[in-house]
C-alpha cells in the first residue's frame, strides 16, 4: 500500500510540472500518466477491500491447526463372527 | 506425535458403553495446556492444572457447539462431530496440548486430547477439526 501511494504521489507531481510546461508533448505525456493514475487508483481500492475483508476474517490471518480425526474400532460390523 | 495427532481416551470408549454421555445434548469444551498428558489410561478429567493463562483466556477453555452425530451405512461407521475452536488475539503462550471434555456431566472426563507443537503469539488461534470429524466408530 506505501508503494502504491508513493507511485501515485509521484505520478500526480509528474502531471502537475507537465500541465504547467510548454512542451509540444506534453498532451500525450499527460494522458499517459493520466491512464496510470486510474491504473493505481484501482489496484489502492483493491488492496482497500482485501485488508477490509482481512479484518472482517479474522482467522483467515491467524493460526490455523489442523486437528487429525480419531477413531474407534469395533470389529464385526457386518457379520457376527468378527 | 506429530502436531494434530489425537489420543482417544478409552474411558470415552468406556462412558459410551456405560450411556453416561450424550454426544448430542452434552455441553464439550476445549481446554489448552502447556502440559501434556501421555496416557490414555485411567479417567482425567478437566483441571486447571498447567491449563494456560493469557490474554483472552477464559479457565475452562471455549464451548465447542453444533455437536451432530451420523451413521453412514456406506462406509459402515457412526460420526461424532463439532464446531472448530477459536479463540480471539489468543495472547502468547507455548502449548502442548488441547483436551475435549464433557463439561455436562459432573466429572467432566476428558475424551479425547491432541498433540499441539505452535503456540498463540496474541492473533487468533483456531483449531479445525478434520474433515472426517472429531471422531468416527467404524
Amino acid at each position: 500500500m506505501r508503494n502504491l501511494e508513493a507511485r501515485r504521489r509521484m505520478i500526480v507531481a509528474s502531471l502537475e510540472l507537465l500541465r504547467n510546461s510548454d512542451d509540444p508533448l506534453r498532451e500525450d505525456a499527460i494522458a499517459h500518466y493520466e491512464s496510470q493514475l486510474k491504473e493505481i487508483d484501482i489496484e489502492i481500492r483493491q488492496e482497500n477491500s482485501d485488508l477490509a475483508e482481512r479484518i472482517e476474517k479474522p482467522f483467515e490471518s491467524g493460526i490455523v491447526i489442523n486437528l487429525k480425526t480419531g477413531y474407534i474400532n469395533i470389529s464385526g460390523r457386518k457379520a457376527n463372527n468378527g | 506425535m506429530a502436531e494434530g495427532d489425537i489420543t482417544i481416551l478409552n474411558n470415552l470408549k468406556r462412558q459410551l458403553l456405560l450411556k453416561t454421555i450424550d454426544f448430542v445434548n452434552d455441553v464439550f469444551k476445549m481446554a489448552l495446556y502447556d502440559f501434556a498428558l501421555t496416557s490414555p489410561d485411567g479417567a482425567p478429567v478437566y483441571t486447571t492444572i498447567s491449563e494456560i493463562d493469557p490474554t483472552n483466556y477464559v479457565p475452562g477453555g471455549v464451548v465447542l457447539a453444533g455437536n451432530a452425530v451420523t451413521q453412514d451405512d456406506v462406509n459402515d461407521l457412526a460420526k461424532f462431530d463439532l464446531n472448530d475452536a477459536n479463540w480471539n488475539s489468543l495472547g502468547a503462550h507455548p502449548i502442548l496440548q488441547a483436551r475435549m471434555y464433557d463439561s455436562t456431566t459432573a466429572s467432566k472426563w476428558v475424551l479425547a486430547y491432541w498433540e499441539i507443537l505452535t503456540g498463540s503469539l496474541g492473533s487468533n488461534y483456531k483449531l479445525r477439526f478434520g474433515a472426517a470429524g472429531v471422531f468416527l466408530i467404524m
